[in-house]
């Protein structure tokens, strides 16, 4: 079975957008070979000896795991304290946390290459932000992702995904 | 919480299978999906119709009993019905609580004779 990525034509919710966003971004970077289905019901990653359901997951997978401790914290906290937020509550609780955590991490949010962590983060912050018309109150994730949105890989996954289709709220 | 516990003590940790990367995203998934407050059930079933363990590893793995240990609670409550809609999740749990090292002290019981129709694939 060759490596398959499933995507939603229209993500039901944010969460979702999320996850496609995360999966998206992480098979352009790692420049895999792989067959895309753009009408899925859900996000789902598939071959030979794995099925992934989640864009962390994915992302471990196609880019590598943190490989200590205090990156592998913040991949934890993004699930547990951001991920909810795409679910339900208000976003910019989420854009506040993440402001600062990419303002205290730089050295981690602006290694090269990218990997794992930062695929993670930008699709979460990128979700949390999509909806919300000025998000200057959060300058340091304001300026990394910037950053991130200029190289091509992501450039191209957000382009893939928003194109004529809004952002779920 | 008592087998996640377990889980770190050297008895079982030394029969932690190894993990290949994919095995590991895997693990990383399923660690990830049980913490959340509503366990996706339906996705485990399926993920478990074609293994023997969920990481299709030759004994359990911490996402084993991280499940199993998350699970049952859940599992305790199910009625015949859930049983049977979820028959993979149901061999598979108790294959892990009788997993020796884990040493659990009150098993869920498990009917393995439910009557239930052949999987069409």
């Amino acid at each position: 079975m060759p490596l398959t990525l499933e995507l939603p034509g229209s993500p039901a919710d944010l969460a979702t957008f999320c996850d496609a966003l995360k999966a998206l971004i992480a098979v352009n970077v790692s420049k895999k070979s792989i067959k895309l289905v753009t009408d899925a019901p859900t996000v789902v990653l598939t071959d030979d000896s794995c099925r992934l359901v989640t864009g962390n997951a994915i992302c471990r997978y196609l880019l590598g795991s943190p490989s200590d401790v205090s990156t592998e914290s913040i991949v934890e906290f993004e699930e547990r304290a951001i991920y909810p937020l795409l679910l339900k509550g208000d976003p910019r609780v989420g854009l506040g946390y993440l402001n600062e955590l990419v303002a205290s991490a730089a050295s981690v949010v602006q290694a090269q290459p990218v990997g794992a962590i930062q695929v993670i983060l930008y699709a979460s912050s990128y979700a949390l932000s999509a909806n919300i018309d000025d998000i200057s109150a959060y300058p340091a994730l304001s300026a990394w992702l910037d950053n991130l949105s200029a190289l091509e890989p992501v450039a191209n996954a957000v382009s893939a995904l928003t194109a004529n289709k809004p952002v779920p709220t | 919480t008592t087998l996640l516990s377990l889980a770190a003590q050297d008895a079982v940790k030394s029969k932690l299978p190894a993990l290949n990367d994919a095995q590991n995203a895997e693990q990383a998934q399923w660690l990830t999906l049980s913490a959340r407050p509503s366990i996706p059930v339906d996705e485990l079933n399926t993920a478990l119709s074609t293994r023997t363990y969920i990481l299709n590893t030759a004994t359990p793995s911490l996402a084993d009993i991280t499940l199993y240990a998350r699970l049952k609670d859940i599992v305790e409550g199910w009625t015949t019905e859930n049983f049977k809609s979820h028959r993979h999740i149901a061999r598979w749990f108790d294959l892990v609580q009788h997993f020796a090292p884990l040493k659990v002290s009150e098993y869920v019981a498990i009917d393995q004779t439910l009557d239930v129709p052949r999987e069409v694939k």
